[in-house]
């Protein structure tokens, strides 16, 4: 049990370390970008509530927080391995001549890849948020339950997304600007279900996308009862784990990769 | 001159026809194609529309004027993406950074005459520009606006500002991937990104100074909200139309220097990312 874990752990700091190797610019680039959308989203809510619009009971100051912690979690709130990548370049065939399974491999990858960002903009903008006043307490500490469930998925999905790209073989670019498209409206990330028009946030939040960001960060700010979304979750991660494990084994024989 | 031109036409056709059979590959390829570059477009501008709607406007723009400027972007950004979206040509940190400079100074063409071409997808990369043409023209049916042909005239003016400045950032950042390959190789990328971001929204009610910097150094008001008030509301004041050709001709100059520079250094160093076997490190 030990061996498989140490082994996860050096691998993540590995994918910590190759983090940097793009060097500064680069991070400071993407890190600056996503502080600057962040700022332009938190400006869109003063705005709002400077018209004095009816939000209906909610609170400016759960917007913010929403809004904060979504940038913080981003990478949590919407799983991406790097399979995709790895079956293009042909760097997925190596994961198959090592001694563990390619799913722990991938997540070790991933969850290694978090750590930059965590220390260069979520730490960051945590601290600046709670200097500014921010009260960054969340609401039901069902959140957390809620967090792990959502990563978990998020899991599941990259991984029936990879299946997809193995399936339809050299449109990479065009599955990821798909499953951006998808995740940038429907995973409640950008703006709270709570404020869609016509109900579509009701629909929406219980969807296989809605909880994977949406469900966490409504609970976190109170906008929603944790209850059904929590449970909605587990049914998600019950249909959709199988479904990729399926999928991906099935998947094996049809790898094609360019390499380079 | 005419003999630039014929091969401007010549080399736009080829495009043209290669694009065309690129997308007319396989029915799988049409298919996915088309739903995700409409659902990109689509979602894109789907916040800030949803929220316009929920609250009868946001940023000090009603629905309809949100619709309006959400159209405009689209059909801008459309615009120059079906241009210049092929072969990473907006995207030019990457051709520099990949060291594929050097197949376009091997051409029988000159760098701008390819620049100018080789991007342009008018059948893959359209689906923007045909959103963007819808959303405004409702826009435009619901504001009741009266259009004139000086209000056209302003329209296209502002499509070609916005155009050159997505370029002219791209190709003046982008330079960094001479000196820089590796680190830079996504550096155009992260700057369009945050354009296609940020430029969606209203910018009203931000403090003077943070407007100032989206309006000059960072010009992400001049991509849409800019366009769209002056469209909107108050035409062809002398002031309004000199400042974002000003700051288009500031970005498209430094673009210009910082390009050559980079491209004066990259005839001397190159690109050495590849290894024998051909694989990119």
């Amino acid at each position: 049990m030990r061996q498989p874990f140490r082994a996860g752990l050096a691998t993540a700091k590995l994918c910590l370390k190759e983090q940097s190797y793009f060097g500064f610019a680069n991070l400071l680039a993407q890190y600056l970008l996503q502080a600057g959308a962040l700022a332009a989203l938190l400006m869109i809510w003063r705005s709002l509530f400077l018209q004095g619009v009816d939000l209906e009971g909610m609170h400016l100051e759960q917007f913010y927080t929403y809004t904060v912690l979504s940038t913080m979690l981003a990478p949590l709130l919407n799983v991406h391995t790097p399979a995709s990548g790895w079956l293009h370049d042909g760097t997925m065939l190596g994961l198959y001549q090592r001694p563990a399974s390619i799913f722990a491999q991938l997540a070790a990858h991933t969850v290694g890849g978090w750590g930059m960002r965590f220390l260069c903009l979520s730490l960051p903008v945590f601290v600046i948020s709670l200097l500014c006043g921010l009260d960054m307490h969340p609401v039901s500490l069902w959140f957390f339950p809620s967090l792990l469930l959502s990563v978990l998925q998020g899991f599941a999905v990259d991984f029936l997304f990879a299946c997809l790209l193995i399936r339809i073989q050299n449109l990479e670019w065009t599955v990821h600007c798909l499953r951006e498209a998808l995740t940038a409206l429907f995973t409640g990330s950008l703006i709270p279900f709570a404020v869609l028009p016509w109900g579509i946030g009701d629909f929406l939040q219980l969807s296989p996308f809605g909880t994977l960001a949406g469900a966490p960060l409504s609970i976190y700010t109170g906008l929603s009862e944790p209850g059904i979304l929590i449970i909605t979750q587990l049914i998600w991660n019950l249909i959709l784990w199988p479904l990729a494990i399926y999928c991906f084994r099935a998947s094996g024989e049809r790898m094609v990769s360019y390499g380079g | 001159m005419a003999d630039n031109i014929k091969s401007l036409l010549k080399l736009w056709k080829l495009y043209a026809r290669m694009d065309l059979h690129w997308l007319l590959q396989d029915k799988a390829t049409v298919l996915l194609v088309v739903i995700t570059e409409t659902l990109t477009n689509l979602s894109g501008m789907a916040g800030v529309l949803l929220l316009a709607v929920r609250f009868g406007g946001v940023g000090g723009l009603s629905a309809d004027e949100i619709l309006f400027m959400l159209g405009f972007f689209e059909l801008a950004d459309g615009l120059s993406w079906m241009l210049f979206g092929n072969y990473n040509v907006i995207h030019i940190s990457r051709r520099i950074g990949r060291g594929q400079v050097d197949h376009m100074l091997i051409q029988p063409r000159p760098l701008w005459m390819q620049l100018l071409t080789e991007g342009f997808m008018p059948f893959s990369g359209c689906h923007g520009l045909i959103i963007g043409i819808a959303l405004t023209a409702l826009g435009i049916s619901r504001l009741d606006l009266s259009l004139s042909p000086t209000w056209f005239l302003l329209l296209l003016y502002y499509l070609v500002i916005h155009t050159v400045l997505r370029l002219s950032q791209s190709f003046l950042y982008g330079s960094a991937a001479f000196y820089k390959p590796v680190a830079c190789e996504e550096i155009s990328s992260m700057i369009l990104d945050m354009n296609s971001q940020l430029g969606r929204f209203p910018l009203f009610g931000l403090p003077t100074w943070l407007g100032t910097i989206l309006h000059t150094v960072l010009p992400i008001g001049l991509l849409a909200y800019f366009p769209a008030l002056a469209l909107l509301r108050d035409l062809g004041k002398p002031t309004e139309l000199a400042f974002p050709f000003l700051v288009a001709m500031v970005f498209l100059t430094a673009a210009l220097i910082c390009f050559k520079k980079g491209l004066t250094h990259y005839a001397k160093y190159s690109c050495n990312r590849y290894k024998e076997m051909g694989h990119r490190c």
